[in-house]
Order: structure tokens, then sequence, then C-alpha cells
């Protein structure tokens, strides 16, 4: 009885440590997120914080973010981009998982390899010269030239979809062969509905990609009404502008995260299964 | 394998009536004339055009600019573009002669197949291949396409750099007009045998390395703890745990580390709090010292990448068949025994590829570093234009994107990183059972 009782009474302290502790680390990871909101609605401009909360509560921030920069047009910039770089780029990174997943050709090995080797270049090595290329084509300084880019690298990143299409079973696709279907048919008609999750993880990976992006989106756009979000951004928190801008940079960057955030919790049970069968299989 | 096919080749043509004959003749100058004669009229105007172009291409500026690439001076061109030519003009030959030699192949096999009685394939049967078995050649065409003009062509030209004396700096670095010139490995000897410039690969280089261990093991092992505390049975409302770290992990990068940096700097929030508490009596610059900056970067690195591998872990452990506790349990295994048995081996099992990978992406982990500290702090004797908490990857960007560029020590960085992560990644992927077994799933 009494051992009963003691092994009932851990049980409750573990609930409460538990439960406690997950409580504690989960402040933890909000408090920069908190932060960040209460300075979106603080009086001052600048970085200097006084108290950790604003004494005086103002939406200046906001009203001087869309007022004074061309916020809402670097949002309709990267919101176009991201668009039709989820498009583009998803569909070009898993038809190309589906050609090495389900084709056996002479050089699919030797590609394979040469795509596993072009990953391990630092990525940007490369920036110098794709800004040449764009300047040849007459695109530095167009947000175009970043679709162009995005999309050109999107065949590369198709380990993912290739590990996750080897997961489903060879019999569907030769049984639909029989049936007389061509390949179009069983890519569109019965691959993406059976690869959904990963066809949703790689889509929202697309989308993402021009919302961070600053290296590649810095260097080539130069006109502040060309700009993305990230390099919009990103330039109110330099040296020389953060004392004045700080605050405007926080009412920015919520305005950004709460549609994100918001996407990222909706679609969760498919970043676990894209996350996890990418690391795994891929 | 050359002469074989050469004698193949030969006994087809010698097996050959005479139409076939001249067509075998004329597709070695000309592309296309072979199948035009073969009556695959279609596929030979192809070849035919593919030969045209390239020789107008050639005519009007291919020619120069491959010797451009050798001469790096073209009348009227930048010096750093004519290289960039040169290497496409050297990518257009490379095409053209492969399909050359697939003309050939292709006539022949015709050939061949005349001879045996076949019948050659029509266009609309050459159609419908590529509809079904060579589905791949089409869907693969544009992904490859881009992957040469923007990934190969550029590294193609970024490894060239690196053998030039591209690295004084003009009024808009990337559009100056100096002259360059082929130096061979004088950038590797300068970064060798600069004293500053070899402390501080040496400085940087092993900063990388302990950056890259210790954000790997202490996000994989803190998401892992995290994931084994949220998947507790006396957790309640584990849905809504989850759905926090993952707002941390939606934010994008650039953001939330921003912010980090301004909470941690001088006149920040931190350093208030800090104050007002009374545990400091004056204000800490924490990112002015190289130190105390390495640690906050791996603290917070771990706010960044603890919630991924929280979701990664989480999903694994849903992934571990319930019938291996269950027997465990039967067979009088404790809770600790189902832990150290069974969970413990099996996720590292399953995570030690993506261990591996992640420690090279770390070694290459641009954000963290660069919207934390720039590299920085500066000056302080870390040798050259390396700051104090420069990684390889932040210090190659230093040198080519920001004030007096030295493209090619950046370039020599650049191909010394790329040996490391290549050689640690060959060996890990010739191993993995997804490069090996990959039938063994379908």
């Amino acid at each position: 009885m009494s051992k009963r009782r003691s092994y009932k009474r851990a049980k409750i302290f573990d609930a409460i440590a538990s439960n406690l502790l997950l409580n504690i680390l989960c402040i933890i990871w909000l408090i920069p997120v908190v932060w960040v909101i209460a300075a979106s609605f603080k009086q001052e401009a600048g970085v200097i914080s006084p108290t950790f909360f604003p004494t005086e509560v103002t939406t200046n921030n906001y009203v001087k973010l869309l007022e004074t920069t061309e916020f809402l047009g670097w949002v309709k910039n990267t919101f176009v981009i991201a668009l039709l770089n989820m498009v583009l780029s998803t569909f070009f990174t898993l038809i190309t998982g589906y050609c090495f997943s389900r084709f056996r050709f002479k050089s699919r090995k030797p590609l394979m390899n040469i795509t596993l080797i072009l990953g391990m270049f630092p990525g940007f090595m490369a920036m110098i010269a794709i800004y040449i290329i764009l300047n040849m084509l007459g695109l530095v300084g167009s947000i175009w030239s970043l679709l162009l880019v995005y999309v050109s690298g999107s065949g590369l990143g198709f380990f993912v979809c290739k590990g996750y299409f080897d997961t489903i079973s060879k019999s569907i696709d030769e049984a639909a062969i029989i049936d007389g279907a061509n390949q179009f048919v069983i890519f569109f008609k019965i691959f993406l509905p059976l690869a959904s999750p990963i066809l949703i993880y790689t889509a929202l990976t697309s989308f993402m990609a021009p919302w961070t992006d600053y290296i590649l989106a810095g260097l080539i756009l130069k006109d502040p009404s060309t700009y993305t979000v990230a390099v919009g951004l990103y330039n109110m928190t330099l040296e020389s502008t953060i004392t004045t801008k700080f605050t405007m940079f926080a009412a920015g960057s919520v305005l950004i995260a709460i549609p994100i955030v918001i996407l990222y919790i909706s679609l969760q049970k498919f970043m676990v299964e894209g996350i996890s069968s990418g690391a795994v299989k891929g | 394998m050359k002469k074989p096919l050469l004698e193949k080749y030969k006994s087809i043509y010698r097996n050959s009536s005479p139409p076939i004959k001249i067509s075998l003749i004329l597709t070695h100058f000309i592309m296309g004339l072979g199948q035009i004669v073969q009556k695959q009229i279609v596929r030979g105007i192809m070849f035919l055009l593919i030969e045209i172009a390239y020789l107008l291409y050639m005519v009007s500026s291919g020619f120069e600019s491959l010797i451009g690439f050798f001469s790096l001076n073209v009348h009227n061109v930048q010096s750093n573009f004519s290289l960039l030519y040169g290497i496409l003009a050297i990518f257009v030959t490379a095409f053209f002669v492969f399909c050359y030699l697939l003309n050939l192949k292709l006539t022949y096999n015709n050939a061949s197949k005349i001879i045996n009685g076949g019948k050659l394939s029509s266009f609309k049967e050459d159609l419908k291949s590529l509809a079904n078995e060579k589905f791949y050649a089409v869907a693969l065409a544009i992904p490859i396409v881009g992957a040469l003009l923007f990934t190969v062509l550029p590294l193609v030209f970024m490894i060239c750099i690196a053998f030039t004396d591209y690295g004084t700096s003009g009024t808009i670095p990337i559009m100056n007009d100096k002259h360059l010139s082929w130096t061979g490995l004088q950038s590797f000897i300068d970064l060798f045998s600069n004293a500053q410039n070899f402390k501080a690969l040496q400085n940087v280089f092993v900063w990388t390395i302990i950056w890259a261990f210790l954000a790997t093991f202490t996000c994989y092992f803190g998401g892992f703890l995290l994931a084994l505390l949220i998947n507790k049975k006396v957790v309640k409302l584990k849905p809504l745990y989850r759905s926090i770290f993952v707002v941390t992990m939606a934010i994008p990068q650039f953001l939330s580390l921003r912010v980090m940096n301004t909470m941690f700097s001088k006149y920040g929030p931190i350093n208030t709090m800090l104050l007002d508490w009374g545990l400091i009596t004056e204000r800490i610059a924490f990112w002015d010292d190289p130190l105390i900056a390495k640690v906050l970067i791996i603290i917070i690195n771990m706010w960044v990448g603890i919630p991924y591998f929280m979701l990664l872990i989480s999903g694994l452990l849903m992934n571990i068949p319930k019938d291996y506790y269950e027997a465990a349990t039967i067979d009088g295994a404790t809770k600790k025994d189902l832990f150290f048995k069974i969970t413990l081996p099996q996720i590292i099992f399953m995570t030690t590829p993506l261990l591996i990978t992640n420690f090279i992406s770390n070694i290459n982990n641009f954000n963290v570093i660069w919207f934390l500290t720039n590299g920085g702090p500066t000056g302080l004797g870390t040798g050259g234009s390396a700051g104090g908490t420069d990684i390889l990857i932040t210090w190659l960007y230093k040198l080519t994107m920001q004030h007096n560029p030295e493209y090619n020590i950046g370039a020599a960085i650049g191909i010394i990183m790329f040996i490391i992560s290549a050689s640690l990644s060959l060996i890990i992927y010739r191993r993995s059972a997804s490069y090996n077994k990959e039938e063994e799933y379908q």
C-alpha cells in the first residue's frame, strides 16, 4: 500500500517537474519574440532601452514604416517572387527527384555524385560570377534575376524528394504503365498525390527562401524600390542605421513574422514528416 | 574501350548498302546529313541547326572568347568578363562535341539496324519514347541547363579566380577594369606564407571546427532531451508546446538573429535587466570580447537549432515500433532499460548520417555568425582582415563582398573549404545506406 502511494507521489512530482521545466523553456524561447513585439511599440527610435518593456506604447513605428519606407513594395516584391519560386522550384525539384528515383540511365550515378560535390562548395563562392552573368543578361537590379537564380538551382535539391519517392512501391508505376499511362500521367496523377507530405515540405521551403535570403538579394538589388523584405529590413540594422531605425525594424519584423508563423504552425505535421524523411532516407 | 567501338563502326560501314555508306560518310562532316539521307528528317534538321548555331557563335564571338580565356585580354572586354566568356565558350564547345558524338552514334546505330533488317524509328515514335522510357531526358533538361549556368559555370569561374591576381579593388569591385593575369599557385602561396594571412587562417580554422562541433552537439542533444520531455506521458498539451518551439523556427533567421544581437548589445535590454537586478555595476559590451561573443554565439545558436532537432527527433520517436517496447516490458525491462537499450540506440542509428551532414552545414553556417556579430570584433589581432568570431565562410564573404575585396585569396579559401567538406562527406555518403542500398527500398 505504502509502496503504491510513494509511486503515485513520484509520478505527481514527475508531472509537476516536467511541466514546470517545459514552461520555463517556453518562456526562454519566447523572450526574444515578446521583446521584439514590445520594442515595435516603443516610443524611442533606437536600440537603447532604459527598461525591458516600453513605458509608453505607440503605433508610430508602424506608421513610420509604412509611410517613410517602401515596406509594402518590398512585401509585394518578395511575395511575387516567393509564390513563383514555390511553383517553379517545387516542380523542378520534384521532377528531378522522380527521374533519379524511377529511371536507370547511364549518366545517373555520375550526375548524382556531381550534385553532391557541387553542394560542398560554399554557396556564395559563386556570387561574383552570378553577378557577372546577370549583368551579361542585363538583369542586375531586377527582382526577376533572383527568381531565375533560385529556380535554376532548384533541381540540385532533389535528394530529399528522391529519398521519399524511393519508398513508394515500384509496382504502382508498373501497373500504370501496363494500363497505358505515359510518364507525364504517372508523375502528375499518381506520384504527386502520393507524395503530398514532401510536396508541401518542398513548397514551403521554396516559398520561404526569398523571405530569408539576404546575401544574393543584397548583392543584386540596389534600388530601394526593388528590395525584398530581407534586404530592406536588414539594412535598418546596420551599425549606421540601427540607432535611428531599430524600432521600425522591429515593427517590420512583427508584420513579416506573423503570417509566416501561422503558415508554419498550420503545416507543422508536414514539416515533421518532411524533415524526418529527408534526414533519414535522403 | 575505344578500339572495339571503332571496329564495330568499321564493320557496320563495310556491311552497309551504298546509300547508307554515303550517309555514314556525310555525317562525319556535316552533322545531321546522315540522318536526312536515312530519312529521319526532323532529327537530321535538328542536328544541322545545332551545327549551324555553333558555327555562327564561334565565328561571331566564340573563337575570340576561347582565346580570351588564356590571354585574359580581349579588346573592349573587361578582363574578368573575358575569363567568364572564355569558360562559357569552353562549355558550349563541350556541348557541341557531345552532340557530334551523339550524332555519330545514332547514325551508326541506324545503319546497323538496317543491316539487321530492322525499321528505323519515325519522328512520332521518338516523341512517344520521350514521354515514356526516355522521359528523364525531357524532364532533366531544364534543371541541368539551370544548374550548369548558375551553379557550375560560376563555380568554375571562381576556381579559376584562385589562380589569377584578381585582388585589387576598383570603384565598383566587380566591375573594375583591371587587367588580370594567370599567376598559378601564387594566391595559395600568399595565403600560407603571408604571416598575417596565415595567422588569420589558423585562428579562423580552429574556431570554425570548434564552432561546428559545439553547434552540432548542443543542438542535437538539446533537441533530443526536449523531444523526450515533450513526449512524456505526464505532459499534456503536447501540440501547444511543440507549436511554441515551431514559432522560433518559423521566424526568418536574419530577423531573430538581428534581434538577439540587439538584445545583447551594450545598451540593450539584457544589460538593462542585469543592471536593474544589481548583478552588474556597469554595462558590458558582450560583442566586443571575442570569448564572450563566442560563448553567446553557441548559446544563441541553441535557441535557433534546438527546435529543429526537437521536431525531427519527435518524428523519429513516433516511428519506433511500439512492439519493441511491449516485448521488452513483458521480459521485465525497466524504464531505464527501455531508454538505453531501445530508444537511444535506435535514434542514434537513424540520425548518424544527419549528424555528420549537420556538422558540415555548420562549417558553412554563414547566417548565425554573420547576423550576430558580422564576424567581429575586429582589430584584436586575429590577423589580416578576419575578426574575432569569423569562421571560414564569413571570412570568405568579407574577402569577396566587402570593401577592398581580395577575390583570389577568397577563392583559395573556398577551395580549401571545399576540400575539407568534400573529404568528410565523401566518406559518409559512400557508406550511407541510402547511397549503397537504394534498390532495397523499392
